[in-house]
């Protein structure tokens, strides 16, 4: 089994993004929606939700406790089990996500790690190139959830989950 | 691909193909990310050899499918590993205990089957998460609490049966003390229901625990019995008031008369769970790390330390459930007591609440779980880079070692488990400031966090035998675990030897009756069926 190493992208360098080629295959359902998770004490991840070129998705922001956005908002919509949802947050927030997501039958397929990059711009560019990417892709697959994440407040992650039936982003 | 120990690449393939005709070929997954879920995400063995991996995992809905998986199973003498919702981080996680086994997911279970507001008692199947019972008895404006761990991500069935602990009020915190009747598929496919479920059209399964007869319940709590797939649980009335006061005192030793007051008020059922803390168990502070690195320091010296800084030395946050006016006057008789047994103790008046609440109120409450509410606010908390812990943990291995419900015997097990931790040179950790924890409500357990490193195998192993040194000096004091992760399953029931391991012998002797093919968690709280057995 191939497996590619996940890339991880310092300052405001250029995307490079790594999907594991992993088993089983995903079942061939085109995606209908789309969430973006907005963390709100954190500039980049507005900056990454409103740079996403897409006109179908829908913007949900949370604090510092993901609580109330998994069980709240989250939960019922992954329950419909049509929705993708992406994000650029801290660490804990991915983790915790990722976690009870898997939980209600969605995958991880993307996760990035970004250093404390300076500048407005990049985040706008990592949504902008992380979306091409997810369209161009012929064949979604799975990442592992179980990689732990560096903590620290300068620590952020990209990532997309969907649900287990979607082989293609749209 | 993994294959269970002994069990050949066809017989096993055929029985992942009868697991398919029972749960459905999407709800069996033996290879890529679908069976990386199924590993323990804080495991020290992470990546090596010995890391405990499933062969593959399997996702039930019904019991009658679970009854049919273990047949499958017995035919094929394939390991079978059951988890609920797999969020048991820190002791195991949804990973067997036995590598090669193939795990059964019972998250797909999760009927409430009943939740009683008069009687104050829940039925649950194991996928049934606490978010999902409170938000259940929430939208029905049921007037039941319940009490959850922190995270509050886990099953409720699952926790209690890890024997895992909560927040509330005594009796609820002990959540497997608070369970009441079990549905069990045994070892043989056959279903049984324990205590007042044995007696057909009883309507009192999750009131009276024991039925009539010798109890088995406990054979299943952190034991490999069965697979449980239905479980009562207690619930408490709705308070109408909660209300928290502080009592700060300032010497080490005042820990001892405080600890006296708080086990009465709380064995009287006057207060809830008290919260110990101390603020120096925080602080980062470089001449307080040189002094607690020192071995033998006194604890003049450390009350002198805390003089400098104007800190109390310990404080605890008493935690008050019910009627505004009995809320009230406790916390007067506690003031009371406390001044009688420490003349110099400082007292803080918390915040009152009062139910109901809307969720908005709730989440005013600085300690959600504390008023039944689960949540996730565990990991916003996240270990802390500083200078002086330079590497923050990826993950965890806990310690928690069950001592006396006494001052004494807390200060005695820091000073134990800190020259250990100081001796390993484990950074982050001001170990004589650890407080114990009353989860358990007749216990104290003390509670060492210790780092888990992706990135550096060394604080791995600097971890693991630091657990196991502690492990060993606890036991020559009479202390030992009440929970681990399954690699350190053996080591910790080793200790536990009255007799020439009198007790293990007998559970073996059960084990050996009711699963001869040893197929149920081999190895889980130490008992391993014939085959596998060593010496």
């Amino acid at each position: 089994m191939d497996r590619q190493r996940r890339a991880f992208i310092l300052g405001a360098s250029s995307l490079a993004v790594t999907f594991a080629l992993a088993k089983p295959q995903i079942d061939a359902t085109p995606l209908q929606k789309l969430v973006i998770v907005h963390e709100t004490e954190v500039p980049a991840s507005g900056r990454f939700a409103n740079a996403w070129p897409s006109t179908n998705a829908r913007t949900i922001a949370f604090g510092e406790d993901v609580t109330a956005l998994i069980y709240e908002r989250l939960v019922p919509i992954w329950r419909e089990g049509d929705t993708a949802t992406i994000g650029l947050t801290n660490a804990r927030a991915c983790f915790c996500l990722a976690q009870v997501a898997a939980d209600h039958g969605l995958r991880l397929i993307h996760r990035g790690i970004h250093g404390d990059a300076n500048g407005a711009a990049w985040p706008s560019r990592l949504a902008m190139g992380l979306e091409r990417k997810l369209r161009e892709t012929s064949r979604l697959q799975a990442v592992s959830i179980h990689e732990l994440l560096p903590d620290g407040s300068s620590t952020l992650v990209s990532w997309a989950m969907v649900p287990r039936a979607a082989r293609r982003w749209s | 691909m993994i294959t269970p120990p002994g069990v050949s690449a066809a017989d096993f393939s055929a029985a992942l193909a009868q697991f398919a005709t029972v749960v459905g070929k999407d709800a069996v997954f033996s290879e890529g990310a679908d069976l990386d879920l199924y590993r323990d995400a804080y495991s020290p063995l992470w990546g090596k050899a010995e890391e405990r991996r499933a062969s593959a995992a399997v996702a039930p809905t019904s019991v009658e499918q679970v009854q049919q998986l273990v047949r499958i199973a017995n035919r094929y003498k394939i390991p079978l590993f059951p988890i609920s919702t797999g969020k048991n981080l820190g002791y195991g996680g949804s990973a067997p205990g036995y590598s090669g086994s193939v795990v059964v997911d019972l998250k797909r279970m999760n009927r409430i089957i009943e939740v009683d507001d008069r009687r104050h008692f829940a039925i649950v199947e194991p996928g049934v998460s606490y978010f999902d019972l409170y938000n259940y008895i929430q939208e029905r404006k049921l007037r039941v609490w319940i009490d959850c761990p922190e995270p509050g991500w886990g099953s409720v069935m699952g926790n209690a049966l890890d024997r895992g602990v909560g927040w509330t009020v005594g009796y609820m915190r002990d959540h497997f003390g608070s369970h009441c009747g079990l549905e069990v598929v045994l070892p043989n496919g056959e279903l049984m229901r324990t205590g007042m479920g044995a007696l057909p059209k009883s309507e009192t399964f999750a009131q009276f625990p024991y039925g009539f007869g010798p109890t088995v319940d406990g054979l299943f709590a952190q034991g490999n019995f069965g697979i449980v797939t239905r479980m009562g649980i207690w619930l408490m009335p709705e308070p109408e008031a909660y209300f928290t006061g502080k009592v700060r005192v300032r010497r080490r030793r005042d820990l001892i008369p405080l600890v006296d007051v708080m086990n009465r008020l709380e064995h009287s059922g006057i207060i809830g769970l008290p919260l110990y803390d101390s603020k120096l168990a925080h602080l980062d502070d470089a001449e307080l790390r040189t002094l607690v690195a020192k071995p033998d320091v006194s604890d003049d010296e450390l009350d002198q330390f805390a003089t400098r800084r104007n800190l109390p030395t310990w404080e605890v946050t008493v935690q008050f459930y019910g009627p505004q006016e009995t809320v009230a006057a406790n916390w007067s008789y506690t003031k009371r007591l406390m001044r009688e047994a420490v003349g110099d103790a400082s007292f803080e008046d918390g915040p009152l609440f009062k139910f109901p609440m809307t969720a908005e109120e709730q989440k005013k409450v600085p300690f959600r779980v504390s008023i039944g509410a689960p949540s996730l606010e565990a990991f916003s908390q996240g270990p802390v880079r500083s200078r002086f812990n330079p590497n923050p943990m990826d993950g965890h291995l806990l310690f928690s070692p069950i001592i006396p419900k006494t001052g004494q015997a807390a200060l005695e097990a820091t000073r134990v488990l800190a020259d250990i931790v100081a001796a390993a040179k484990i950074p982050g950790q001001n170990a004589l400031y650890v407080t114990p924890q009353a989860w358990i409500y007749r216990s104290f357990l003390l509670v060492i966090g210790l780092p888990i490193s992706r990135s550096d195998p060394k604080i791995n192993e600097m971890s693991m035998e630091v657990f196991q040194k502690a492990v060993k000096v606890s036991a020559e004091r009479g202390w030992a675990e009440y929970r681990t992760t399954p690699i350190f399953s053996d080591l910790v029931s080793n200790v536990y030897s009255f007799n020439d391991y009198a007790l293990r012998r007998f559970t073996e002797s059960l084990k050996d009756a009711a699963d001869p093919n040893g197929i149920i968690a081999p190895g889980r709280g130490g008992i391993w069926p014939k085959h596998l057995r060593k010496g």
